[in-house]
């Protein structure tokens, strides 16, 4: 380890390496780096596709103006950078409603929820608000937004402080409203947010059911039973055996008859697929065997 | 001529116009065409199908759209999904994300060219076609300066020509040729 996290690496200025690939680090040193940081931090950095740890160290690297490993190190040492490190370096999914065909598939299931409990929806893995906020929104035109209590989990608190806040740092606010149209909103996009000191605010009635848990979700118990989870393109940041992991532990915290949305271009692992019934194969919506939870007239 | 077991795959891209021009080279080839033919073309981000489909009807092998950590096979083309970027593992597997936007797209062609060349090196052969923005090029030249091939189409031929006078301003390519000319020598690799 000491050999790596020492060397220098000849790094890389914006202007050298405008494709972000990671081009200056060998597999083992990208693979040594990211076991140090997940040893550092108890977040699986280093379980990920080792193209995607290399081109994210890059962008890591260049972002906070490291220029070597030891450099690294030293700052791993500080909570306050390993935050920082929280906070830069997983992939924001800043879409709102994201695949308008799932958000209109999720209305429908919604419409026909048959219970009267308060149904938990846990984001285990939740970067920014996009997916957050496009469910209040879809909950509050169906006039069932008080059903359900919304759990946001992250490694971050800075990402969890802002979607507390309604805060969604969008780049392209019209995507969502295009998105919103597509998905059939009943409503006027523009009326859920503001727009403040160049980021976008949600309403914050909206945000009442909203409860946040700072800490990685495969190191923490989870926050009570799910009645859905949502973990839509967020395998895509694992690598195949921590993929299954992940979902076998959500899959156990989802309650019987739950369901669990993951991205269209994304396969449920096998281990887990047994225990579920795909409801929607297009947009990849599973339901857990059993009837605790009941959508319209089965059972 | 290169046998086809110095390639790993070909990597094809393209934005405007270039629809008729992949299904063109797609279904001049051989129906046993041998080597992977990973597609990355720019499209509308909330269409998610069609293209595929489309490209089916005259390609002489089969196209699909992958999963994420699929595995690439042979006498297959594989076509970038909507709003996810493309990318190869070194374990020849195929890697999507949500990565932000390159070069205003997603799927961006930079970043398939270019992870392309990081995998494959000198035994990836990238193909730039028809196209209205500068995506690509750069990825194209990391095929071109780890050794593979490189193929540009030939500007005069192409509906709008930005993309591969872009690329032609960064390097000097393998081949300049027609989408006819570029059918014949895939062709030819799989002799």
């Amino acid at each position: 380890m000491a050999r790596y996290l020492s060397k220098t690496m000849p790094f890389i200025s914006s202007t050298d390496n405008t494709l972000n690939m990671g081009a200056d680090f060998g597999i083992k040193e990208v693979k040594e780096i990211a076991s140090f940081m997940a040893e550092s931090t108890g977040v699986p950095y280093d379980r990920a596709p080792v193209s995607f740890m290399k081109r994210r160290l890059s962008y890591i690297f260049r972002k906070h103006n490291i220029r070597n490993s030891g450099t690294l190190k030293e700052m791993l040492a500080s909570e306050e950078y390993r935050e920082k490190l929280a906070y830069d370096y997983p992939v924001e999914v800043t879409d709102m409603f994201r695949d308008p065909g799932f958000w209109r598939y999720l209305r429908s299931l919604l419409k026909c929820l048959g219970t009267n409990d308060t149904i938990n929806v846990w984001f285990p893995d939740v970067v920014s608000g996009g997916e957050v906020f496009s469910f209040l929104i879809l909950a509050k035109e169906l006039g069932i937004n008080d059903s359900f209590k919304i759990i946001c989990q992250h490694p971050s608190a800075g990402r969890l402080e802002e979607i507390r806040k309604g805060i969604l740092p969008l780049k392209d606010i019209q995507l969502g409203s295009s998105n919103y149209v597509r998905t059939a909103g009943k409503g006027v996009f523009e009326d859920y947010y503001s727009t403040r000191d160049n980021v976008f605010v949600f309403e914050p009635s909206l945000l009442k059911n909203v409860q946040t848990v700072c800490g990685h979700f495969l190191s923490m118990p989870p926050p009570g039973n799910a009645g859905i989870v949502m973990f839509r393109n967020k395998m895509l940041y694992l690598d195949k055996e921590f993929s299954a992991k992940s979902m076998e532990k959500l899959c156990d915290a989802l309650l019987p008859g739950g369901i669990i949305a993951i991205g269209p271009r994304e396969r449920m692992p096998d281990v887990v697929a047994v225990k579920l019934e795909c409801v929607d194969d297009k947009e990849k919506v599973f339901r857990k065997h059993g009837f605790e939870i009941v959508w319209g007239n089965e059972q | 001529m290169n046998s086809s077991k110095r390639y790993k795959a070909v990597i094809i891209g393209g934005s405007a116009g270039s629809f008729s021009v992949v299904s063109k080279i797609l279904s001049k080839l051989d129906p046993a065409f041998p080597i992977p033919v990973i597609i990355c073309m720019h499209r509308l981000k909330h269409v998610r199908s069609g293209l595929v489909e489309a490209l089916n009807l005259r390609s002489k092998i089969k196209v699909m759209e992958p999963y994420d950590k699929e595995r690439i096979g042979e006498n297959r083309a594989y076509l970038a999904p909507s709003n996810y970027h493309l990318f190869i593992e070194f374990d020849n597997t195929f890697h999507l994300s949500t990565e932000a936007a390159l070069n205003h797209s997603r799927p961006a062609i930079d970043y398939t060219f270019s992870s392309a060349a990081y995998t494959y090196r000198d035994k990836a052969l990238g193909i730039i076609l028809t196209g209205a923005n500068k995506d690509g090029a750069k990825g194209l030249k990391d095929i071109h300066d780890k050794n593979g091939t490189t193929i540009i189409q030939d500007p005069a031929s192409c509906d709008i020509d930005t993309m591969t006078k872009a690329a032609l301003k960064l390097f000097e390519p393998d081949h300049v040729m027609t989408p006819e000319m570029i059918a014949d020598y895939l062709n030819q690799l799989a002799v």
